[in-house]
């Protein structure tokens, strides 16, 4: 769910910005550097804004990341990056996509 | 002295790294309950009461973060529960329930960690408030956050209702309110374990807490009634839960804690403090009419406690 979702926020780059679809795809991998903090997710209580706050970082390093590359001004960038993570954050937090069914459907296929 | 300011950040970048490390580590214990890795022998809830079943008032009591474990108590808090028994003498009082631990599992019982635990405790009744007794503190109040958790919780609380369950059912309950008398910290611990253990046992439940710490957890919507005593010196502690816990604040009306409001009561027990020499257990320190704080705070949840039904 998370790659899918990760995939499809580098493919509406692709679709918006003047890039090939390579350098959008290594742009949303390095933005999303922060979450190798990830683990600190698990932390009790904290844990649950610390995701919140991952995700916040990773939006702001994809922003600089399209400016520095594009060179587009901070707006451009800014509305070139955010409805792939609407979309990010739709399917991975909001879970407004039962993909999880299909998931379990397939391990149980699988396995 | 030199030494210490020299190796100060260090000192603190360690008390983090420790911190994090008992955070991160604090939720295994309830979710290897969960999972069966340490499930042993465990007696089944629908097991009928061990002792004579009885009817009455029922009192259990969960210590704060300070706690070691269900049979060990501090000096100040047996006073206070032998006043509380002298004020309730037909009520059945229970304190033998560790509230931070999911299986009711002492430091000093069958862990990983049980001679560090061990350790500090000596050196705290040799040495009362040194600074090693912070890492007992610290870990409880990992599992205070655990308990407050809405990924962890329902798994740690599940498990403390069970306990509470079994351990009223050891001391006869047959049926009737249930009323719980919690400390600090363990205030959220009967919070969060009040959906379960009202499930398990379909009574009624009141909260009565000496400086509660409390969360915006859910499990509030189960208590019938809380009333929650707040020294004029206690401060720091209890606006922890407020300040960590959004759900705690007006501006959400919606949440749990805000819509539960009307079951609840505030009042003020004097000039108590969290802790040391004046605190709710005193039996040092007096108010004005020359009560020592043990008493006041006995007679003040006695007064609710004694007034049944709820």
């Amino acid at each position: 769910m998370f790659v899918t979702s990760a995939l499809l926020w580098a493919v509406s780059l692709w679709l918006v910005l003047p890039l090939s679809l390579s350098r959008c795809l290594a742009l949303v991998a390095l933005a999303h550097t922060p979450l190798l903090l990830g683990f600190l997710t698990l932390v009790p209580h904290f844990g649950s804004y610390m995701l919140h706050v991952l995700r916040a970082w990773v939006l702001f390093d994809l922003v600089v990341a399209v400016g520095v590359t594009t060179g587009v001004p901070l707006v451009s960038a800014v509305l070139s990056c955010l409805p792939g993570w609407l979309l990010h954050f739709w399917l991975t937090h909001l879970r407004l996509v039962r993909l999880e069914r299909l998931q379990s459907w397939l391990w149980r296929k699988l396995t | 002295m030199n030494w210490l300011w020299e190796h100060l950040w260090g000192l603190w970048i360690l008390f983090w790294l420790l911190a994090l490390v008992i955070l991160l580590l604090s939720p295994f214990e309830s979710l290897g309950w969960w999972s069966g890795w340490n499930r042993r022998g465990e007696k089944p809830l629908d097991e009928p009461a061990s002792g004579e079943p009885r009817e009455g008032t029922f009192v259990v009591y969960l210590t704060g973060v300070a706690g070691f474990s269900g049979e060990f108590l501090s000096r100040r808090e047996r006073g206070f529960l032998d006043r509380l028994r002298e004020r309730l003498p037909d009520a059945v009082i229970v304190s033998d329930v560790f509230p931070f631990s999911a299986t009711n599992n002492p430091l000093d019982g069958d862990r990983l960690l049980r001679a560090l635990w061990v350790w500090l405790h000596h050196w705290r009744l040799k040495v009362p408030n040194n600074v090693f007794d912070l890492l007992i503190i610290m870990r409880n109040m990992a599992q205070t956050l655990v308990s407050a958790d809405p990924r962890y919780g329902p798994v740690y609380n599940r498990g403390v209702a069970r306990q509470l369950a079994l351990a009223l059912k050891r001391a006869g309950y047959a049926r009737g309110p249930v009323n719980l008398v919690a400390y600090s910290g363990g205030a959220q611990i009967a919070i969060g374990a009040a959906p379960y253990l009202k499930e398990a046992l379909g009574c009624p439940l009141r909260l009565v807490s000496l400086g509660g710490v409390m969360t915006d957890d859910p499990g509030i919507r189960a208590v019938d009634e809380l009333v929650d005593f707040k020294g004029t010196r206690d401060h720091v502690m209890p606006a922890l839960g407020w300040l960590l816990f959004p759900g705690r604040w007006r501006a959400l009306w919606f949440s749990p804690w805000n819509r539960a409001r009307s079951r609840m009561r505030w009042e003020c027990s004097g000039a108590m403090a969290h802790i040391g020499g004046r605190d709710y257990f005193s039996q040092k320190a007096t108010g004005p009419d020359g009560r020592c704080h043990g008493d006041i705070s006995a007679d003040l949840v006695a007064g609710v406690v004694g007034v049944s039904p709820f």
